[in-house]
């Protein structure tokens, strides 16, 4: 690595992890869009269904297949590309391949994650400002642009103002659909204090011990 | 027989001056399972023999499908109606999802265990171990150290099924003859447990070399469970007092650092949450905080408590590897 390189600070990888949170969060919110849009209790269970199987793969394989992959051919995460920040190997400033990528994002972070994320902090002490993950397989956070940063604020506030939008959307629609979930809600409630309704009542233990003589 | 006193002490000594190490000793004490140490009890909870019913109803049975029959008639209806292929296609996801899980896990235990088996050898070098240096051994070791495990994992198995098998045919064998049989489930049964709980520790053994041997001599993973299988032959009673060693010392030192956390946050604790418990009302948000502050804190000591005792065995183990493997080339060369 040469002189001039400059390292990511602190405020720009936290800003890269937003970006990357708020893309993940968009994609949450989708998957709940539809299933807001269901209208009657079979279209409900099939949104359910269907949102269930995308989670599951999203979170468990398509994450960290999709996040690795373009770690290690362009350098960064969706945040880290916005922000101008990459992600290079320590030694030669070339880019991590798919399976340093995958380690370092997906079992690194969990590694930063214990002691209550000390291994991010790391980065505030470290004379090349490597967290405990960058440690394990020798990376470094770089600064390819500048003035990139400015592209990665305004992708923020775009991305929450998205965000906002679909979340306001879903609300509305879970409000139009009130109908179908309070219905569902007070039918089961109502059998409910039926069946308690109809309980046999219980003998009183000290009454009968009075009529045999046994309590005064 | 090796000094264990030294080894002790020397130990102590590696993890003070390698600190960097704890970092693998916190991931094995996090996502690691088993060992002759656990921190976690089954608490039974007190409150769920409070609400046992006082009268069940007769006709309950009915009384329940009717409620559950509104919903449970639409459930199955929808069911029927979707194709078998989502069906199928779900269970392959949550399958998925699960071994993909495992395999992580076994990935970041691997890792692990590279790191820190190395990173004491560096420290027995007077090398300083970091997780810089320490961790690319790790990474390298990771596929023997997966493959090892599925080989142990076979031999598990083969074990618990050959041995009950084998008592089963013979069984088998003497059950026309009534006194054999009964002679042989009361012999068969001692024996096989000897013979179980021997072949537990001599596997233990071979892991604990044959990890060692992968890591640091680069070994392949079945030539490494060969070496360590002779290794542990050779050095059976050596190692045998060393496991008990680490277990007397794991688990004392395990319960001591609860009873210690227990006193330490379980009294600030009872007194934040006992007058509410009196006053029959919920606590303050406050109070929330603050016991949800104080599980997190003993959780916290828990695992870097367990990080230090995982370190000290395995900077034991590294030490009695040493031992072990110059008696056995040893032997070998005379």
């Amino acid at each position: 690595m040469n002189k001039n390189t400059k390292l990511a600070s602190g405020l720009l990888r936290f800003l890269s992890a937003l970006v990357d949170i708020m893309v993940w969060l968009f994609i949450f919110l989708l998957v709940l869009l539809l299933i807001s849009t269901s209208f009657e209790f079979n279209d409900l269970l099939d949104s359910l269904l269907l949102g269930l199987i995308v989670m599951i793969v999203l979170t468990t394989f398509g994450a960290p297949i999709i996040n690795s992959y373009i770690i290690s051919k362009f350098g960064g995460s969706f945040g880290k590309l916005l922000t101008g920040t990459r992600i290079v190997k320590d030694d030669d400033g070339t880019y991590l391949d798919f399976k340093m990528a995958f380690l370092r994002n997906h079992i690194g972070y969990a590694v930063s994650s214990l002691m209550l994320g000390l291994g991010f902090i790391w980065l505030f002490v470290d004379e090349k400002r490597q967290t405990w993950h960058d440690m394990m397989v020798s990376s470094l956070v770089v600064v390819r642009s500048r003035r990139a940063y400015l592209i990665g604020i305004l992708s923020v506030l775009l991305l929450i103002i998205l965000n906002v939008f679909v979340a306001n959307k879903v609300y509305s629609n879970i409000m139009a659909n009130q109908e179908l979930y309070t219905g569902i809600f007070k039918d089961i409630k109502s059998e409910l204090e039926m069946l308690k309704e109809d309980e046999l009542p219980v003998p009183d233990e000290s009454l009968e011990l009075k009529e045999i003589g046994v309590l005064h | 027989m090796p000094d264990y006193g030294a080894i002790l002490s020397r130990s102590l000594d590696l993890i003070k001056k390698n600190r960097w190490l704890f970092v693998w000793g916190m991931i094995l004490a996090a996502f690691a399972s088993g060992g002759s140490y656990s921190q976690s009890g089954n608490y039974t909870n007190p409150s769920s023999f409070e609400s046992l019913p006082e009268g069940i109803p007769e006709d309950l049975p009915e009384k329940t499908s009717l409620v559950l029959g509104t919903y449970t008639t639409a459930v199955v209806e929808w069911f029927h109606s979707v194709s078998p292929f989502i069906w199928v296609l779900l269970f392959f996801v949550v399958v998925g999802a699960v071994l993909f899980g495992w395999l992580v896990k076994l990935i970041i235990t691997s890792w692990a265990k590279g790191g820190l088996i190395f990173g004491f050898e560096k420290g027995m070098k007077n090398e300083e171990a970091t997780l810089r240096n320490t961790s690319p051994v790790g990474i390298k070791s990771i596929k023997s150290l997966i493959i090892f495990s599925i080989i142990m994992f076979f031999i598990f198995i083969g074990l618990f099924l050959f041995i009950p098998g084998v008592w089963f045919l013979i069984y088998l064998v003497f059950s026309q003859i009534k006194v054999l049989a009964t002679l042989w489930v009361v012999v068969g049964m001692l024996g096989g447990i000897i013979l179980v709980f021997g072949s537990l520790i001599v596997l233990s053994m071979v892991t604990i070399y044959a990890e060692r041997l992968i890591v640091l001599k680069d070994m392949a993973p079945w030539e490494a469970w060969k070496k360590a299988l002779a290794i542990s032959k050779g050095s059976f009673l050596p190692t045998l007092v060393m496991g008990i060693i680490n277990m007397v010392i794991g688990f004392g030192l395990g319960c001591i650092s609860i009873v210690i956390a227990l006193v330490i946050l379980g009294i600030p604790g009872y007194f934040l949450v006992f007058p509410s418990i009196t006053a029959k009302t919920w606590p303050s948000p406050i109070i929330w905080v603050s016991i949800v502050i104080l599980v997190l804190v003993f959780i916290l000591v828990s695992v870097l408590v367990k990080a230090f005792i995982i370190m000290f065995k395995y900077a034991n183990w590294n030490q009695m590897f040493e031992y072990a493997l110059k008696k056995t080339e040893r032997t070998q060369n005379e």
